[in-house]
């Protein structure tokens, strides 16, 4: 036994080593928080995530914290959840998880968010493949894909919309029904993108025929390496796949609605967006409104536009920090019918509170705390803990 | 079984000496690099503190507490060196735990090969080996660090110093952190991938003892395939491109499976040459 001493002992040294390591010498490495619930309830927390870091001796340690505890971002650097975590932009969607989870043969092979549609009856998928790219045979090609709700039945339609001399290539900002029509808002780049336009093909639901295709809008920037992230944007609905006649389009600084079934582009007389420039603006597209908020350090306020109507309603809601009791208001969300904010509470302890779209009423909120250390004072606490951004993770219901 | 833990202790006491000095040098040069940058910064500082007391109107530099962690971010170069070496000594073994065999008027393989017994245990024993070396090397480190952080604490006053948690020890060293991962999991999936690469190795080393001059394309053509092979799910598959055929989940069973795959033929290959193709 004796001459194998040194073998046994270095396997022994192997195992002991690195066992205890894991086992042990990691503990209490880094300390664990959560959001705790100050006021209301507590499920209208559980979408929020606010994240930022933990600062250390020598270092900071990036984090996420929600009602259920701490995760650091380095102990996801594990290979099985990068892996997983690819296209998570995509699979974090609500409305892309409920479709993996009904039709997951039919979401195989399909990757653009804004793509999708679904309503009671049917499930559509458009995307467009640029074939030949910069060479004379380039075209482009539209995949539609069809889905009944009611019989699982898909129906696949392949057919090349653009060709040269045409030489745009498109990019799917948008999939809408209307009857038995689909309407597939495109932004179009020509000339390697120093011209661009917003574009509407419609199809037939039932034979894929194009039907008609027409432009919204046109504008070129001879000048494209200067920052044209402002030139035009989309604004659609929160749930990429929900059916959504209007949509608000900002193009070269004026404001319009679009609607899928008239097909009219009508300018905003009365502008939104840039009433609230400069004070951390945040929007949302829900059905007939266009919510938006300006939000300061001590107040927010929230105001809407009904498509429809036509009626904007300034400041239909304005709520102090005081009011919500909290010192400084950092930043808002607007999701669903809620509003998300990212405050810190009087004694600089950053925490989250949820607002009713519809009236203001705050219906939760919270701040952070280290778990199993509830003596730290609150200046203690927000010494180490930085936490400055706030993030919604809608998950879906089992 | 007992045949196979005599052979695995032959292939430890072949390299007990290597092993012992590479330890023993980790330890003197990670010892060294610490107490020379202790004692120099409290030197440092209390020349800085003499110089402000002749000038009084100089404020006293505060008095930060030195950590471990701190040690470790001055001294990356003294602490990586060593395990640079280990790693490229350990590569380099990798070949030579069987090259060695073949070297010599008495080439010792035969011997190996006509011992009566399997000789799927002589590969095995190889490999459980240089595991035992690769592991017992690093817990060597793990261990290493709790008895620097004790020289650190000998060394310095207690109203010098504040404490570290081994894991910002780690993280503040590159080859540290790359060294011993965070979390367990990760460190499955690195270390089980290294022992892949091994695996392939010893077969592309049989291969090239097999068959030559013709071997070494053998062994590099077999080397390049099960690296292709093992990257070809994460590359080739769309792991992060829309619109992809697989999903991430699947893609990722697809690695795992591709990387059982280049073990079992790698191993069931080298026994094959081992049992078929090297004779005696």
């Amino acid at each position: 036994m004796w001459r194998y001493g040194l073998t046994i002992l270095i396997a022994v040294l192997a195992i002991s080593g690195i066992g205890a390591y894991y086992a042990i010498g990691r503990l209490n490495h880094l300390p664990e928080y959560k959001l705790e619930t100050v006021q209301g309830e507590p499920e209208e927390g559980a979408a929020v995530s606010l994240s930022g870091s933990y600062l250390g001796d020598m270092r900071s340690e990036p984090l996420n914290v929600n009602i259920e505890g701490s995760i650091y971002r380095s102990e996801d650097k594990v290979f099985r959840k990068r892996m997983m975590d690819a296209r998570s932009w995509f699979y974090n969607q609500p409305d892309i998880q409920k479709l993996l989870k009904d039709h997951k043969s039919f979401m195989r092979g399909k990757g653009y968010e804004t793509g999708f549609y679904r309503d009671e009856e049917l499930v559509i998928y458009a995307d467009v493949t640029t074939k030949g790219l910069n060479s004379d045979a380039q075209k482009s090609v539209l995949r539609l894909s069809l889905l009944s709700e009611d019989s699982g039945k898909v129906t696949d339609f392949e057919q090349t919309i653009l060709e040269m001399p045409d030489n745009g290539q498109l990019s799917i900002q948008d999939v809408q029904r209307v009857d038995d029509e689909a309407h597939l808002l495109f932004r179009k780049y020509i000339d390697r993108g120093i011209t661009e336009e917003l574009v509407v093909y419609v199809f037939d639901i039932g034979t894929g025929e194009q039907l008609r295709h027409s432009t919204l809008a046109s504008w070129s920037d001879k000048n494209k390496y200067k920052s044209d992230a402002q030139t035009a944007r989309v604004i659609a609905s929160d749930y990429i796949s929900a059916p959504q006649d209007m949509i608000f389009v900002i193009l070269n600084g004026k404001e319009y609605t679009y609607s899928y079934r008239s097909g009219l582009l009508t300018e905003l007389t009365d502008p939104l967006w840039h009433k609230a420039l400069g004070t951390g603006m945040a929007h949302s597209l829900q059905q007939d409104n266009f919510y938006y908020s300006e939000v300061r350090q001590d107040r927010i306020v929230l105001s809407r536009y009904n498509f429809i109507t036509k009626e904007q309603e300034t400041s239909y809601v304005t709520l102090t920090a005081e009011q919500l009791g909290v010192g400084v208001i950092k930043s808002a969300l607007i999701r669903s019918n809620r509003v998300y904010l990212l405050a810190d509470d009087k004694a600089g302890i950053p925490g989250a509170a949820v607002l009713d779209l519809a009236n203001g009423e705050l219906l939760y909120a919270g701040r952070a705390v280290e778990v199993g250390d509830e003596g730290k004072t609150g200046a203690e606490l927000s010494e180490n803990l930085r936490l400055l951004n706030i993030n919604i993770v809608e998950k879906l219901a089992d | 079984m007992n045949r196979y833990l005599k052979l695995v202790h032959m292939e430890v006491h072949r390299f007990r000496w290597v092993l012992a000095a590479l330890m023993a040098i980790t330890a003197i040069c990670q010892i060294s690099a610490l107490i020379v940058t202790v004692l120099t910064e409290l030197s440092r500082r209390e020349e800085r503190l003499s110089q402000n007391i002749g000038n009084s109107s100089a404020p006293v530099p505060a008095k930060d507490p030195l950590t471990f962690e701190w040690v470790m971010m001055i001294t990356q170069q003294w602490f990586s060196l060593p395990i640079l070496l280990s790693i490229a000594v350990l590569g380099l073994y990798a070949f030579i735990i069987w090259y060695r065999d073949w070297i010599g008027r008495s080439t010792f393989i035969y011997r190996l090969l006509m011992l009566p017994a399997a000789r799927s245990n002589i590969y095995f024993a190889k490999i459980t080996a240089f595991l035992l070396f690769v592991f017992g090397l690093v817990s060597f480190q793990l261990v290493l660090l709790p008895i620097e952080q004790l020289i650190f604490k000998l060394v310095l006053p207690a109203d010098l110093r504040a404490d570290s948690h081994i894991v910002e020890v780690i993280s503040i060293n590159q080859a540290l952190a790359m060294l011993i991962p965070r979390g367990f999991e990760q460190f499955l999936y690195s270390y089980g991938l290294g022992t892949i690469a091994i695996l392939t190795i010893f077969t592309a080393v049989l291969l090239e003892r097999s068959y030559r001059r013709l071997g070494i394309l053998y062994g590099l053509l077999y080397l390049g395939a099960c690296g292709l092979a093992v990257v070809f799910p994460i590359l080739f598959l769309g792991v992060g491109t829309p619109g992809s055929s697989f999903f991430p989940e699947e893609i990722f069973v697809i690695v795992l499976v591709m990387c059982a795959l280049v073990s079992c033929v790698s191993v069931w290959l080298g026994m094959r040459l081992l049992a078929g193709k090297i004779t005696v």
